[in-house]
C-alpha cells in the first residue's frame, strides 16, 4: 500500500544542517496497521510529514521515494498531491483542538474539505456526508456538533470529528501522528477501538506514529523502531516485542514499568543530528558496541519478515531474551 | 502521627458561566513519613489541585491540612512561610517552571535564600552543589542556563531545587509525563534513591497507572474531585473494587502483545463538572448503578484491610462488554 | 466553489456589552472636557496680544480680557465652558473669529479624505509585506520584504512626502503639484456644507472631485508607506506563528488549497490589525497635520496645528475635545467588532 524507500529529510538551521531523517525504508501493507515508535528526536513525525508533503522550508526532503497506489508521493507536483491528501490518504494529528480551525463551524470545515476534492458538491450533500461520518465515529447528536465550534467539544469528541473528516472519502490509508497522546486513558482506548473498527473489513491500512509502546503492542500488526532518523528494527509486533534484536529496542522495552521488575533507563543523549556520526548512531549508548560500530554503518539483516540494522543483533532464537514474560 | 493529613479538603472554582465547580470535593488522605502515595486520575479528577492544596499553594474552601501535627490553616503568614521549607513541589513541565534568565545555581539557590537567609554565599554555593550532585548533574551545570539543558536534565534541576532546603515531603506533579521513556526510568531511580537517603515522603500525582504501580506503595484513585478508592498499590491496582478503578485499569495497554485483559468501558465521556448530580459522580456512566447511587454522596468504606472504596456495590465484577462499545455522549 | 476562509457574520447578543460601554461615555466626556479646559493653562502667552497685536495698550488688553471672560474666577470660567460645550458651542477662534465648531466640521471631511484611505493603504502595504515575509521566511522574498519594512520604519513621514513629491511631481510629472486639494485651474465647488470634499460631491462637480482625488494620491501614499511598517511587523510575526500552527498544517494535510490555508493563517492577525488601525485613526486625527502642511492640504490637522502655534485657545480646546470624543467612539466600535468576530465570545 505505502512503500517508503530511503526517505531522507534535512532542516537548514543557523547551527547547521539537521539530518532529521536518514534513509528510512519500510512498508505499510494493505490491510495492516503499522506502528512507528521512537523517542523525541528519532524522526518519526518528520518522516510521516515528509511523506505527505508537509515539510516546508527550511526543511527539505532530500531523497527517497514514497510509493502509494503506483505513484511516488515525493515526486508529485503540489496539485496532484493535494488530490490524494484528504481523499485517498487520511490524516489525524496530535492535538485535536489545535487541528480544528477555531473560527469556523465544524460544518464549514467539512465543507472546505469536501470542496477541495469535489468542487461542485452542494451543501445538502455535504451535510449528509458529514452527519453520516460523524455518526460512524460514535458521536451522538451530530447535528449539534456540526453547527458548533471546536472550543465546545471535549478532547475525545474533537478527535472523533477529525477522524470523521479523515475518513470522509473512505481513504485507503490512514496516517495518525500521536492521535491519543493528549487524551485521557479511557478516551484513548475508545478512540483506538474506533479506529480499528473503522479500518476493519477491507484493505485499508494505517500508519500510526507514537511513543507509547502499549498502543503499538495492542493495536498494530507490525512495528518500526526508529532512532536518530534511522530505522533500527522492524517486524511483526509480537516478534519484535517479545524477542527484540536491536539493543535500542531492548532498552525501550526494559524502560517500561512492569510489576516485579526493575526498570532500566538509558544513559547518554541522542547524537548530534547536525554533525551526524559515521557508523551506527546508537553506538555511543550501546552496551554491545565495539569498534566497528563507531566506524561503519550497519547493514540491514533480513530474516523472513524481520529486519534489524545492527552489528551485534541478538540472535534469532533463544539468547538475549530481554522482554520479560507478562 | 502521620506526616501529612488532609481532612475534608474542598476547593471550588467559579466557571465563566457563574456556576460552582467542585475541583476537589471532600478529600481525606494521610501520608506517613518516608512513604510514597500515588494519586491517579484523569482530567478533571482534581489530582493536581490536591497536590497544590496539600502544600498550601492554594487555600482550601473547607477542610484542614495538618503537617507534622500543625494545622497549616491556623498559621500566621510568616510562620507558614517558614514551614514551607519542609514541603516542596516538583512540577510537570520542567522548562516552564524554571526561569530561563537565571543560572542553574541561582534557581536551585532560591529556596535557600528564602528559608535560610542566614547562610553565607559560600555555604549556599556548597549546598547548591550538593543538591546538583544528589540529582546526578555535573557541577559544571551550575553556571549554565535552563535553555542549555535537555528535558530530563531540566527536570533534575527542578528536583534539586525541591530538595535543597531539606524538606520532609515533596509533591511530584506528573514528574515524568513529559519525559521520554528511557529518561523516565533514570528519573524514577533517582527519586527512589533520594527518598532513601533523605527520608522523603512523596505524593506522586500521575495519570500513568503503570508508573504509579511501579513506584508507589499506596495509591488513591480520584474521579471528579473525590477519592473513589484508596489502599495499597497491590490492593487498588491488582484487585480494584470500585467500578471506576476497574474501568480505568482495564483501559491501560500492556506492552506484551499477548496480554489482552478484558476491557470494561464506561458509557459516555467525563461529564461537565458544573452539572454534577448529587450522589456518586460516576452515575450515568456506571454499568452497576442503582437508584440508591444517585441519592446521596457515597463515603469511602472498608473493603479490605486498609483498602477503601466509595461504592455501594464495591467488589462486584463489571460486565465485560464487547470492545466495540466505542462510547457515545 | 471558493472555500470559506472567514466566518459569515451573524446576529449576536452583544447588546449588554455595548450598553455597558455606552454608559461609560458620559463620565468620560466630562473628564475630557475638564482636561481640555485645564490644558489651556499650559498655553503660554496672552491671547489678548494675539488678537490686538503686540503694541496693545494695557487698557485694550484689559478690555479684551473682560470680553473673553479671562478676568473671571477659575470655577466660573469652567462652568460656563462646560455649559457652552453641552450646547454644542465651542467658541470662536481668537485669530479668525470663526466659530470653532463650524471650522472643525468643514475641515474634518477633507482630512478624512487623507486619513481613511491612508490607513487602508498602510494596512494593504503592510499586510502584503508582512505576509510575504512570513510565508517565505528566511528566504529571499523575506529578506527583501524585511529590508523594506525596516527602511520605512526609519524615515520620517514628511521626508517620505517630500521624496514622493520629488520623484512623482518634479521628475516624472505624474502627480499634480502639492499646492492643496484643488490646484489652480479647477473651479471651486459651491459652498453647501463648507467642506471642500463634501461640497464637491454634493454639488456634482466631478472635475473638482477628480482633482481632489488626484491631489490626494501622494499624501495618501505617504501615510500608507509610513505607517505600513507596524502592520507589516504584526502580520509577519503573527503569520509566521500561525503558518506553522497545527490547524494550518492540518488544512494542508487534508488537501485544501494553499490559498485557503494561508487564509486560515491570516486570521490570527485580524484583531491586532483592527486594533492598531483604530489606534492609528485616533492619533492621525491630529498627526495628519504634518502631511497636510507638506501638501498644503486644507485639513483639520493643519488648522489645529496653526491654532496651537498661535496660542488660539478656543481652537485648541475645541480640537482636543472633538478628537477625544471621536476617538472614544472609534474605540468602542473597535471593541464591539473585535468581540463580534470571536466565536468563542459570540457563542460562549
Amino acid at each position: 500500500m505505502l512503500e517508503l524507500r530511503e526517505v531522507s529529510t534535512v532542516f537548514n538551521t543557523r547551527r547547521g544542517t539537521v539530518h532529521a531523517v536518514n534513509g528510512v525504508s519500510f512498508d505499510v501493507p494493505a490491510g495492516r496497521m503499522v506502528g512507528v515508535v521512537g523517542e523525541s528526536g528519532c524522526g518519526k513525525s518528520v518522516t510521516v510529514r515528509s511523506v505527505i508533503g508537509l515539510i516546508r522550508p527550511p526543511g527539505r526532503v532530500t531523497g527517497g521515494q514514497a510509493l502509494f497506489e503506483g505513484h511516488d508521493l515525493l515526486a508529485m507536483r503540489r496539485r496532484e498531491l493535494r488530490r490524494v491528501l484528504g481523499a485517498r490518504i487520511g490524516f489525524v494529528g496530535q492535538q485535536p483542538f489545535a487541528s480544528l480551525n477555531p473560527v469556523l463551524s465544524i460544518e464549514e470545515q467539512f465543507a472546505n474539505l469536501v470542496w477541495a476534492h469535489r468542487p461542485r458538491a452542494k451543501r445538502p450533500e455535504i451535510r449528509e456526508l458529514a452527519l453520516r461520518k460523524l455518526q460512524e465515529t460514535g458521536i451522538a447528536g451530530p447535528e449539534r456538533v456540526l453547527r458548533g465550534y471546536a472550543h465546545q467539544l471535549s478532547g475525545g469528541m474533537a478527535q472523533r470529528v477529525l477522524i470523521a473528516m479523515a475518513m470522509a472519502f473512505d481513504p485507503a490509508l490512514l496516517i495518525a501522528d500521536e492521535p491519543t497522546t493528549a487524551l485521557d486513558v479511557t478516551v484513548q482506548r475508545q478512540i483506538l477501538d474506533l479506529i480499528r473498527r473503522l479500518l476493519a473489513g477491507g484493505d485499508r491500512s494505517m500508519l500510526l506514529v507514537t511513543h507509547d509502546l502499549g498502543v503499538v503492542a495492542q493495536y498494530c500488526d507490525a512495528v518500526v523502531v526508529m532512532y536518530a532518523g534511522k530505522v533500527v528494527e522492524k517486524g511483526p509486533v509480537r516478534d519484535v516485542f517479545r524477542r527484540p534484536r536491536h539493543p535500542y529496542t531492548a532498552a525501550l522495552l526494559r524502560a517500561v514499568p512492569r510489576p516485579g521488575q526493575r526498570i532500566k533507563g538509558l544513559g547518554g543523549t541522542l547524537p548530534d543530528l547536525v554533525d551526524y556520526p559515521g557508523g551506527c548512531p546508537y553506538a555511543a549508548r550501546c552496551e554491545r558496541a565495539s569498534e566497528v560500530c563507531g566506524a561503519v554503518a550497519p547493514e540491514v539483516e533480513r530474516v523472513r519478515e524481520r529486519e534489524v540494522s545492527c552489528h551485534h543483533p541478538a540472535l534469532e532464537e533463544g539468547t538475549a531474551r530481554v522482554a520479560a514474560q507478562a | 502521627m502521620s506526616l501529612l493529613k488532609l481532612e475534608g479538603i474542598t476547593k471550588t472554582f467559579t466557571s465563566p458561566g457563574g456556576r460552582t465547580v467542585y475541583a476537589v470535593n471532600g478529600v481525606d488522605l494521610e501520608i506517613e513519613e518516608g512513604e510514597t502515595v500515588g494519586l491517579i486520575g484523569e482530567s478533571g479528577s482534581g489530582k493536581s489541585t490536591v497536590g497544590r492544596l496539600a502544600i498550601r499553594l492554594l487555600e482550601p474552601d473547607a477542610g484542614t491540612v495538618t503537617f507534622a501535627g500543625r494545622e497549616l490553616g491556623g498559621l500566621a503568614p510568616r510562620a507558614l512561610r517558614r514551614a514551607r521549607s519542609e514541603f516542596q513541589i516538583v512540577f510537570q513541565e520542567p522548562f516552564e517552571s524554571l526561569d530561563p534568565r537565571l543560572t542553574i545555581a541561582a534557581i536551585v539557590a532560591e529556596p535557600l535564600i528564602n528559608f535560610s537567609p542566614a547562610l553565607g554565599r559560600a555555604e549556599r554555593r556548597t549546598r547548591v552543589l550538593e543538591a546538583l550532585e544528589a540529582v546526578r548533574l555535573p557541577a559544571a551545570f551550575a553556571d549554565r542556563h535552563p535553555g542549555d539543558l535537555s528535558g530530563g536534565q531540566q527536570q533534575r534541576v527542578g528536583i534539586a531545587r525541591a530538595i535543597v532546603a531539606r524538606p520532609r515531603f515533596v509533591v511530584l506533579d506528573e514528574p515524568t509525563s513529559s519525559l521520554d521513556l528511557t529518561v523516565r526510568a533514570a528519573m524514577l531511580e533517582l527519586l527512589a534513591d533520594l527518598q532513601e537517603t533523605l527520608g522523603l515522603a512523596y505524593l506522586f500525582i500521575s495519570h500513568d497507572i503503570q508508573t504509579v504501580r511501579y513506584f508507589c506503595r499506596r495509591t488513591a484513585v480520584m474521579y471528579l474531585g473525590r477519592i473513589v478508592e484508596l489502599g495499597t498499590t497491590q490492593q487498588v491496582i491488582e484487585a480494584p473494587k470500585h467500578p471506576y478503578t476497574q474501568a480505568l485499569l482495564s483501559a491501560t495497554l500492556s506492552v506484551d502483545p499477548d496480554e489482552r485483559p478484558p476491557h470494561y468501558p464506561l458509557r459516555g465521556d467525563i461529564p461537565n463538572p458544573t452539572q454534577l448530580p448529587p450522589g456518586c459522580p460516576l452515575v450515568g456512566r456506571c454499568p452497576l448503578a442503582i437508584p440508591e447511587c444517585e441519592a446521596a454522596p457515597i463515603a469511602l468504606s472498608a473493603v479490605g484491610d486498609g483498602h477503601l472504596a466509595a461504592c455501594l456495590r464495591a467488589g462486584e465484577a463489571l460486565p465485560a462488554t464487547a470492545a466495540a462499545l466505542g462510547g457515545t455522549s | 466553489m471558493t472555500a470559506i476562509a472567514a466566518p459569515a457574520k451573524r446576529t449576536n447578543p452583544l447588546w449588554p456589552f455595548i450598553f455597558k460601554r455606552l454608559l461609560v461615555i458620559p463620565p468620560a466626556l466630562i473628564v475630557l472636557v475638564t482636561l481640555s479646559f485645564l490644558l489651556v493653562s499650559l498655553v503660554p502667552g496672552d491671547p489678548a496680544y494675539l488678537i490686538l497685536g503686540d503694541h496693545a495698550t494695557p487698557d485694550q488688553v484689559a478690555k479684551v480680557h473682560a470680553q473673553l471672560g479671562l478676568d473671571q474666577p477659575w470655577l466660573d470660567r469652567y462652568l460656563s465652558y462646560l455649559g457652552a460645550v453641552l450646547h454644542g458651542d465651542l467658541g470662536e477662534s481668537f485669530s479668525t473669529g470663526q466659530p470653532v465648531r463650524t471650522q472643525i466640521l468643514s475641515l474634518l471631511p477633507n482630512s478624512l479624505v487623507l486619513i481613511l484611505p491612508g490607513i487602508a493603504a498602510a494596512v494593504l502595504i503592510g499586510t502584503v509585506l508582512g505576509g510575504v515575509a512570513a510565508y517565505f521566511r528566511r528566504r529571499m522574498p523575506d529578506r527583501v520584504a524585511s529590508l523594506v519594512i525596516t527602511s520605512t520604519q526609519s524615515i520620517p513621514d514628511f521626508f517620505i512626502g517630500l521624496l514622493l513629491i520629488l520623484i512623482f511631481y518634479f521628475h516624472l510629472h505624474a502627480a499634480p503639484p502639492p499646492i492643496g486639494a484643488l490646484g489652480t485651474d479647477t473651479v471651486r465647488p459651491e459652498q453647501i456644507t463648507g467642506s471642500l470634499a463634501l461640497d464637491a460631491v454634493l454639488s456634482g462637480n466631478w472635475d473638482a472631485v477628480r482633482s481632489i482625488m488626484g491631489h490626494a494620491v501622494l499624501p495618501v501614499l505617504t501615510l500608507g508607506i509610513f505607517f505600513s511598517s507596524y502592520f507589516a511587523k504584526t502580520v509577519r510575526s503573527s503569520m509566521t506563528q500561525s503558518l506553522a500552527s497545527p490547524h494550518v498544517e492540518f488544512a494542508r494535510a487534508i488537501g485544501l488549497r494553499e490559498g485557503t490555508a494561508i487564509g486560515y493563517a491570516f486570521h490570527s492577525a485580524r484583531t491586532p490589525i483592527l486594533t492598531y488601525a483604530a489606534l492609528l485613526f485616533g492619533s492621525l486625527l491630529g498627526g495628519v497635520a504634518i502631511i497636510e502642511t507638506v501638501f498644503a492640504w486644507p485639513g483639520v490637522g493643519a488648522w489645529a496645528l496653526d491654532g496651537v502655534l498661535k496660542g488660539d485657545i478656543p481652537v485648541i480646546q475645541g480640537f482636543v475635545l472633538f478628537v477625544g470624543i471621536l476617538t472614544l467612539f472609534v474605540y468602542l466600535a473597535l471593541d464591539v467588532v473585535v468581540m463580534a468576530l470571536d466565536p468563542r465570545v459570540r457563542i460562549g
